[in-house]
């Protein structure tokens, strides 16, 4: 189990020869504060209120931990049979002749072979190493079957991924006992497949972690070494405009990197010297400033391909939501929920630059409305917070873009209509069976406490993480940039003429930006990327043609 | 008479409830791999320690 959200390290555990697991109240406290609905005992006591019982197996001198899978709500396991390693086996065949469910704690150098029964359900879980505890191998084992594959769930929506959480439900199922509301998991089931294919996951999994920073570092930094080049012969404005180009276009390269998971070096030579040749290419063929609406349609539409078929590349993508950093499996992740809000808002902006009248803000809306379509649906991207990032952005956007200014009517339609389009969302959710966050969070809440404490929460991941590392210098320094920006933004806007589409788009992403970053758990992540492309797009302005005439 | 014939009965009901009982058994190794587990015929898969969506990014 994941320690991330626990303020404490877990007190080594103390198994009493009565089964009673000692300071339980203290394990119980702990798993309280967490960030998270976390029921100690839960497995144990639902098993017993369904006049089940539970005993846990081990070998002496271990550490017992497992134990606590066994408790029930007390901290008690009803029978304890510690003894020499030499008796296990024999020890767990006479628990099962006794009790619903068993735990057995099994060290190193003990065979894994089990009695298959046709009534008996096996799960065996690789234990965490010390330390934080990433992807755990897995396998079950459903009754006497013979044929063996990959297991899934309702949770990871992906064969060979499940998660801690499904077990306990997984457990219950076979039990034919019911599910408890508190149980956030899902229970797993067996679908075809090989291991290598769970081990082409993990491995590529694996990479994302140490690349992920590397490949930002080397894109940038090289668009930082070809614009100071380009300022030396006189180029400037060139270079300026293609740091927003290559940012749009390094997420839909990475999709492809994602596909192919070549080398550490191979993949970020791949991103970096990829998106700075698409960026120069995009310049070449499309006049300022609608070169990102170009860079932006085909880094969406990948996306929005990638999303319905279940999304196997975002998984896998260095902008995707990688499973062994957190609990999302499928659709899209703050990261990419961030960057995603950024490109279509941006890119609409680029795209109806040079229109005039209602075309632009009608623009901006459809545009939104479909992107959010597609980013909020349980079935796509399952990403809430993703709607209420762009919903935000958009409404700035439409308000920003309006021919006759902006009035108390249409303040009042802008405000409504994210809100209008959350409760659609939830709808599409219930009446297909998305089954997102929105619905097993929000909707799902038994009282209008349980809502405050998921806000109260997310505050609480959202502060954490902004005090980790260089977080607050370079959230403090974009948010100064972001600051400066706004004050002068007479002079920032003067390329633009008296286009507002381009603008538009800007203030559609500073809302985003700014709202995304208080909805969302990881906050200063959004901030981050958000200010980021602000900053690139002021640039991008910067970098006008001389030529540039907009039509 | 009452009572024997309901211990009869529970005599007979409770073997038989426990024969038809569904059982589970959970087993936490240090040592399992998903090779390892796959050549054991079991179906496997690799598990994500986070315990809930809002500590861990899914929203």
């Amino acid at each position: 189990m994941s320690t991330r959200v626990y303020d404490d390290d877990l007190p080594r555990l103390r198994l009493g020869p009565d089964g009673q697991i000692a300071d339980w109240d203290s394990i119980a406290a702990r798993a309280d504060d967490a960030p998270a609905d976390l029921v100690p005992g839960l497995l144990g006591e639902t098993i017993g209120t369904g006049l089940g019982t539970t005993a846990y197996v081990g070998v002496r001198g271990r550490s017992h931990q497992a134990a606590v899978i066994a408790a029930d709500g007390s901290g008690r396991v009803e029978t304890v049979a510690v003894g020499r390693r030499a008796t296990l086996s024999g020890r767990i065949d006479r628990a099962l002749l006794t009790h619903s469910l068993v735990v057995a704690e099994v060290p190193p150098g003990s065979p894994l072979a089990f009695q298959s029964e046709k009534d008996l359900l096996v799960i065996v879980l690789g234990a965490p190493a010390a330390g934080e505890a990433e992807l755990l191998p897995t396998g079950a084992k459903f009754g006497g079957e013979t044929r063996h594959g990959l297991l899934t769930s309702s949770t990871t929506r992906r064969d060979g991924m499940v998660a801690v959480t499904d077990f306990a439900p997984t457990v219950l199922r076979w039990l034919g006992l019911d599910i408890p509301d508190d149980m956030q998991g899902q229970p797993m089931r067996a679908v075809g497949g090989s291991a290598d294919e769970v081990q082409s996951l993990t491995d590529r999994l694996g990479h994302i972690k140490g690349r992920r920073g590397a490949a930002l570092r080397a894109t940038f930094g090289l668009w930082f070494v070809v614009l100071a080049l380009l300022a030396l012969t006189g180029r400037a404005r060139l270079g300026l405009r293609l740091g927003l180009l290559v940012a749009i276009w390094l997420p839909g390269l990475a999709l492809l990197t994602g596909a192919i998971d070549p080398s550490r070096g191979a993949e970020i030579a791949i991103l970096a010297l990829g998106s700075l040749a698409l960026a120069v290419v995009t310049d070449r063929l499309v006049p300022w400033p609608r070169g990102p609406a170009l860079a932006a349609g085909v880094v969406l539409g990948a996306h929005l391909v990638d999303l319905i078929a279940g999304s196997p590349l975002i998984v896998r993508s260095l902008a995707g939501p990688n499973p062994g950093f957190g609990a999302r499996f499928y659709g899209i992740g703050n990261e990419l929920e961030a960057i995603l809000s950024a490109t279509v808002l941006l890119g609409a902006g680029a795209l109806l630059a040079g229109r005039r009248g209602r075309v632009v803000p009608v623009g901006f809306a459809v545009i939104c409305a479909v992107a959010a379509l597609f980013i909020g649906a349980g079935r796509l991207g399952a990403d809430v917070g993703g709607v209420i990032t762009l919903g935000a952005g958009a409404a700035a956007a439409v308000l920003a873009a309006l021919p006759g200014g902006i009035t108390r009517r249409a303040v009042v339609v802008a405000v409504l209509v994210p809100v209008l389009a959350l409760a659609a969302l939830a709808l599409i959710d219930v009446v297909t069976g998305g089954d997102s966050h929105l619905t097993r969070s929000v909707l799902d809440a038994d009282s209008p406490g349980d809502v405050v404490d998921i806000v109260d929460r997310r505050f609480d991941t959202s502060w954490e993480s902004l005090k980790r590392g260089t977080t607050p210098l370079s959230v403090g320094l974009l948010a100064v940039a972001l600051g400066y920006g706004v004050v002068r933004r007479r002079e920032l806007f003067a390329p633009l003429g008296d286009d507002r589409a381009f603008q538009a788009g800007m203030w559609g992403t500073l809302a985003a930006t700014v709202v995304g970053a208080l909805a969302n758990d990881s906050g200063p992540t959004i901030f981050l990327i958000g200010a980021t492309a602000l900053v690139l797009a002021a640039a991008y302005v910067t970098g006008k043609r001389r030529a540039s005439v907009l039509t | 008479m009452r009572i024997a014939c309901c211990l009869a009965l529970a005599a007979f009901l409770i073997p038989a409830a426990q024969a038809n009982a569904q059982r589970a058994l959970v087993v936490v190794t240090p040592h399992a791999d998903v090779d390892t587990l796959a050549e054991a015929g079991f179906h496997v898969a690799v598990a994500s320690p986070a315990v809930d969506a809002d500590a861990a990014g899914q929203t």
